[in-house]
């Protein structure tokens, strides 16, 4: 719209035969359009950090803080492969990080990078036996600690488990579980959309070598396509003169629409194994050669799932607690959703607390 | 009060999305939506796969390197990447076992002082009670000897 063509409509509006009804939506409109349009995208990740340590297109962060280090445990945070780093440090005073460091913990996070093409033959046995145990020996080097925290998210906890399963060696003294997946029986639509019979995953991966992000998170969409692909756009007309709602929801659409590729090999393994064969709880997942065994973890365990989760499923993710030896081991079931267990007001005020009370008692 | 509604085409969408949302959720446990997703990947794929081939070729051709050539090269310093960061783990790994190497020569020496002090003081505890047995010796001689002389 020109600016003479908007003068005049905003004349036009001040009108007092215009209902302010109608004028409340034009506002309402012309926001969205701002937002979706004009507003640049919102900055994440800001908390300070240090590199400890790279390999390929992994890093590893160390959070600096000016707050003293209250905990002796340093506590490593690993997320999922397809997501990008911020999303457990989104936005200053909505980051799951700040509250952690904060609150006195040493925190490192596992970035795992953009993968290249040259990247398409990376496994899940690399990531579970290469980088996750050496990133975890910088932690406990960095720290001067002698044992180490970790928290996984989404399927950042799935890899999270198979390596600490495989890993009884090393000194994990908790483990945080964040609605991460382990039983693949009954995983919803995602079982019919990734059935053998339709779903072909070793042609997807021939062809594509990387899966792209935008075929994942078209099929995360899938699961509920009108909420998914319209709602927020819905929402954002709907409340578009709540600031604080417009934020939020910059944010959220730049954690969903900003993944990253799946490499082609790990992606293989993660259909396959998983979601069509259930190899994991079922004790029967090779990794380089060696058997996956649950039983093996015996670290303390606190295993949240999110009530309106549809990646991962509540049934899903407690299915671990009857697979695993610890003695301190705990379920939570959230009232939130896959996303908004990390980031928003629920996080803020459920998940973060949970998670920092629960490891604050046993990282002394 | 009347108040009288006006037409609103927002809510009007709104009330048709949820509607249909619902049907639709509905439909998609439906095996056929399995079967029809399926098809449209497997198409996309074909198409893919025809433009990565023809793609690949031409530049063969043209003698430009491809995405693959390039990606081999990356892989390659990827590879030597690895090997400098199992080098550098390695040599943190030796550097703190030398830490610890070092700990336990210092220990060593302290428990060679002490043995070697707890060895002093025995001796001198030694040659205190051996003289002082000599002593008891010579007075138990000296007084047999006035009793027998004295006899």
């Amino acid at each position: 719209m020109s600016n003479t063509s908007l003068k005049e409509w905003t004349e036009f509006s001040n009108l007092t035969l215009v209902p302010e009804e109608v004028k409340g939506q034009y506002e309402r409109f012309t926001k969205a359009t701002n937002v979706l349009v004009r507003e640049p995208e919102p900055e994440v990740g800001q908390s300070p950090k240090e590199v400890i340590w790279t390999r390929n297109k992994a890093k590893l962060y160390r959070y600096t803080s000016e707050q003293p280090r209250k905990h002796a445990v340093p506590l490593l945070l690993v997320y999922a492969l397809i997501n990008k780093p911020y999303i457990l440090d989104l936005t200053k005073g909505s980051s799951f990080v700040e509250y952690l460091v904060d609150r006195g913990f040493d925190v490192y996070l596992l970035d795992w990078g953009t993968p290249g093409y040259e990247d398409k033959n990376m496994k899940m046995d690399d990531y579970v036996l290469d980088y996750i145990p050496r990133a975890v020996r910088k932690v406990l080097r960095a720290s001067n600690a002698k044992e180490v925290s970790i928290l996984g998210y989404c399927m950042g906890g799935t890899l999270t488990s198979i390596f600490a399963a495989l890993h009884s060696e090393l000194p994990i003294r908790n483990i945080v579980f964040m609605t991460s997946p382990f039983d693949f029986e009954d995983t919803g639509l995602y079982g019919s959309f990734l059935d053998e019979k339709y779903f072909d995953v070793d042609k997807v991966v021939e062809t594509l070598g990387n899966v792209p992000p935008e075929m994942i998170d078209f099929g995360n969409k899938m699961l509920k396509p009108m909420a998914n692909f319209y709602g927020p756009y819905i929402s954002l007309v709907d409340r578009a003169d709540n600031e604080q709602f417009i934020k939020s929801w910059k944010l959220i659409q730049k954690w969903v629409g900003d993944g990253i590729p799946f490499p082609g090999e790990a992606y293989r393994q993660w259909i396959r194994d998983f979601y069509q064969q259930n190899k994991l709880i079922k004790g029967e997942l090779v990794i380089r050669g060696r058997k996956v065994d649950l039983k093996n973890i015996t670290a303390n365990v606190l295993n949240l799932a999110a009530e309106k989760d549809n990646i991962a499923q509540p049934h899903q993710v407690e299915a671990l607690m009857n697979a695993i030896s610890s003695k301190d081991k705990k379920y939570v079931l959230l009232p939130t959703g896959h996303a908004s267990v990390a980031f928003g007001p629920k996080a803020s005020k459920i998940t973060y607390p949970t998670v920092a009370d629960w490891l604050e008692k046993r990282s002394s | 009060m009347n108040q009288q509604k006006n037409l609103n085409p927002f809510e009007l969408w709104k009330d048709l999305f949820n509607q249909s949302s619902t049907i639709i959720d509905e439909n998609l446990k439906d095996e056929s939506t399995s079967k029809v997703m399926g098809q449209v990947l497997e198409m996309n794929l074909l198409y893919k796969k025809m433009l990565n081939e023809t793609t690949e070729q031409y530049f063969e051709q043209v003698n430009i390197p491809t995405r693959t050539d390039l990606s081999n090269i990356s892989a390659l310093i990827i590879n030597v990447d690895s090997k400098v960061d199992d080098l550098e783990d390695l040599v943190e790994e030796t550097a703190s076992n030398l830490v610890s190497q070092a700990e336990l020569k210092r220990e060593m020496t302290d428990v060679k002082n002490k043995i070697k002090t707890l060895d002093t003081k025995l001796n001198e505890i030694i040659n205190l009670l051996t003289k002082e047995t000599t002593t008891n010796n010579n007075k138990v001689a000296s007084k047999e000897t006035t009793k027998i002389q004295q006899g």
